[in-house]
């Protein structure tokens, strides 16, 4: 009879409930001082406990199974415990990361000198998230160079609605380049994406795990770049300004400093959160701010591009131990635009980036 | 006292055997089958609570009162929006440090033989999560063989309720793995080790539950940064790999799927798959169904791309209730995640059956895990 099975149980459940009434009924009988007596009455009282006792923990066990036989009660079950599986054996290579990079034709991946570096056209697609997106690698010229081959730079990922126009108005690598140059910013990888999207939603896109997750580890498997967080940035503006706000603070661990302009800081309209209004939450960055721990990173935020008021009261509720600053932009406007700020801004970023070591 | 010491349970077997010496002699006094029936009834509870008491002490389901009544006692942030007082820094954190080691009786009672490797206990301060957690940490005897070597890390978890503890004295997990490693049979590699309960007594299920407390963000961000700032650990994606039994199972897998980036391998004993919500978990997700599912491990398999990681999960088939569920999800994993299985013929849920499907699982994730 299995020490689980319902036969068993219901075997014990009789003999306690038997055991109680014979107990109930026998006991006036033996209801005298006497030391006989006494000893009938504790050998009565303390065998219906040990049976009532013994049911209960039955019942117990055959419920939530924490023993499931006789052997495995006593021990004496010792079946052998083999690995099977496709993967039970010699380890296997790791899912191939090449996979995850796929270069992309485009004539502005020529438009940087050598001298200034080198810019990629890529596609990155993400394993986890099933989603894809094109983007520009900027590697700087001390990526090629033989005295950094051992290095692995940190990386700024840039986020904004127009990737083209950072390299046909903003100039970006040439900026870059200039800086590098002059000393004020340390050869650093620039990965410029337009953003799809920043939010993960419950069941459906999830973009923010594109950013967080398949973006850092599909870079870094292509490119000699920081893997830990210490050695990632990012900056965005319009939507990559609430991207690059949102990766700072749910993601330290990736991202340990950013710099946003966003156009709103608060959860993106749209049936986004699955019908629930603590999942909305959690996705404005004011009410994070207010109700969440500030997390170890440093984020800049930058107005001048329209929503003031609600970048400064965003900034004003940053605490320890994340560090907070504000830029208001000269000319105002989208990324693209920023000539004259990029610089203190890349500046800003640099000063918070390690490559690794 | 102590909750799990000695002289609660010694209190509870005297009171226990006081009851029924009470009962034999006052048997006679009892008018009536109803009052001898309360007799009985009354010895019966005392005589279950000083069991109970005793098989918590043995198997450290709750290590203390406020584990089991859930009243902070001042060591741990219940990392609550809810419960933190509006303006305030969490002060409890004087040092700012996200980890801190800490003396502890437990580690110098269970340390390791010399040339074994060697047990710490730290306390997590969760920055992101605002979750302060203790943790016990093995350091394989190579870590100390010089000082710039780094090792993989591998995030040990018990069951609900449950303690670290357990996993020392019960699984024996540093003991096994110190073995294999002078074996040569394992790499060396880091454990730490802790209990998926950080908000006593809640059962949140390693959940980043909204507008709650965020386990997941504990376990996926915070640990492996404060980890990361004392010991030397092996860095890039795969590095970390996570194990536990039970609830402990359940959220290994979890953190290997939902953190592939982080996590590179998952070894699940007896663990479950579904989102759970019972009276000791309440709503974990926000009163979101599509956020429930997505806590489902055999749902994510069923609709969202499966992560590049690798699993290792172990049921019976007789004696574990999980095992319909584990063949299905065994059946529904696909490229590029890799699942490999242990099933008995019969074992319950206990340490027992895990202490024996454990040397087979970590000679599994030593060759799976690190990339």
């Amino acid at each position: 009879m299995g020490l689980t099975g319902g036969p068993f149980v219901v075997l014990v459940a009789l003999l306690a409930a038997a055991a109680v009434v014979a107990c109930v009924r026998l006991l006036p009988r033996v209801g005298d001082g006497t030391p006989r007596q006494v000893l009938l009455r504790a050998g009565l009282m303390t065998g219906t406990q040990l049976v009532l006792v013994t049911a209960i923990l039955v019942m117990v066990n055959s419920s939530f199974v924490f023993f499931a036989s006789w052997s495995d009660l006593l021990g004496t079950d010792n079946s052998q415990a083999n690995v099977v599986g496709g993967s039970a054996h010699a380890a296997m290579s790791p899912v191939s990361p090449a996979a995850s990079i796929r270069p992309a034709r485009d004539a502005l991946s020529r438009s940087v000198p050598p001298n200034d570096g080198r810019l990629d056209s890529i596609v990155i697609r993400g394993p986890r998230t099933g989603l894809s997106a094109a983007s520009f690698v900027y590697l700087p010229p001390q990526y090629s160079q033989p005295a950094y081959r051992n290095r692995r730079f940190p990386v700024v990922l840039v986020l904004t609605p127009d990737v083209r126009a950072l390299m046909t108005r903003l100039r970006l690598p040439a900026v870059v380049a200039g800086r590098i140059a002059a000393g004020s910013v340390q050869p650093t990888v620039y990965v410029m994406v337009s953003p799809a999207g920043c939010v993960d939603v419950p069941g459906g896109r999830q973009d923010e795990t594109f950013l967080s997750q398949d973006v850092p580890v599909a870079v870094a498997a292509r490119y000699r770049v920081a893997r830990d967080g210490r050695g990632w940035g990012v900056l965005g503006d319009s939507a990559g300004g609430y991207c690059a706000a949102k990766l700072v603070l749910g993601h330290s661990d990736r991202f340990t400093a950013g710099a946003s302009a966003a156009a709103a800081y608060n959860a993106p309209a749209g049936d986004l959160y699955g019908r629930s209004t603590a999942i909305r939450d959690e996705n404005d960055l004011v009410w994070r701010l207010r109700h969440r721990p500030s997390p170890p990173a440093d984020l800049l935020t930058i107005t001048g591009g329209g929503n003031e008021a609600q970048a400064r009261e965003f900034a004003a509720l940053i605490r320890p131990p994340m560090r907070g600053g504000t830029l208001k932009l000269t000319g105002g406007g989208a990324l693209p635009t920023w000539q004259r700020d990029l610089p203190a801004v890349l500046t800003w970023l640099n000063q918070r980036l390690s490559a690794e070591s | 006292m102590s909750l799990t010491g000695t002289p609660l349970i010694v209190l509870l077997s005297a009171v226990a055997l006081s009851a029924l010496i009470a009962a034999i002699w006052f048997a006679p006094r009892a008018s009536g089958p109803a009052a001898r029936i309360g007799l009985l009834a009354a010895c019966q509870v005392c005589l279950l609570l000083a069991l109970l008491t005793m098989g918590n002490a043995y198997f450290a389901f709750y290590g203390s009162w406020s584990d089991l009544f859930g009243v902070s006692a001042g060591a741990g942030d219940t990392g609550d929006p809810a419960l933190r007082s509006t303006g305030g820094a969490l002060a409890r954190n004087q040092d700012g440090r996200p980890l801190v080691p800490v003396q502890d009786s437990f580690v110098q009672q269970h340390q390791l033989p010399v040339g074994e490797g060697r047990l710490e206990a730290v306390t997590i301060h969760g920055q992101r999560s605002g979750i302060t957690a203790r943790a016990y940490v093995y350091l394989p005897p190579q870590y100390f063989h010089d000082h710039t070597t780094r090792f993989p890390v591998d995030l040990a978890l018990t069951g609900y309720p449950g303690n670290a503890e357990n996993l020392i004295t019960r699984l024996r997990l540093p003991q096994t793995a110190a073995l294999e490693i002078r074996a040569g049979r394992i790499k060396p590699m880091i454990f730490v080790m802790m209990r998926p309960m950080l908000t006593p007594p809640r059962d949140t299920e390693c959940t980043d539950v909204p507008a709650g407390p965020l386990a997941e963000t504990f376990f996926a961000q915070d640990l492996p940064a404060a980890i990361s700032t004392a010991y030397r650990t092996a860095p890039g994606p795969g590095a970390w790999s996570a194990l536990g039994d039970s609830t402990g199972g359940y959220c290994a897998l979890k953190l290997a799927m939902r953190h592939s980036d982080r996590f590179g391998a998952a070894i699940s004993l007896s663990g479950y798959y579904n989102a759970l919500k019972d009276f000791t978990t309440g709503d974990l997700y926000g009163g979101s169904r599509t956020y429930r599912n997505e806590n489902d491990l055999v749902w994510r398999l069923r609709h969202l791309p499966a992560p590049p990681v690798d699993v290792l999960v172990t049921t019976s088939k007789v004696g574990e209730k999980d095992y319909r569920q584990t063949l299905q999800f065994v059946a529904l994993v696909h490229a590029p995640m890799r699942v490999a299985s242990i099933t008995l013929p019969t074992g319950g849920h206990h340490f027992s059956v895990w202490n024996r499907e454990l040397t087979p699982a970590l000679l599994w994730l030593s060759a799976h895990s690190g990339r």
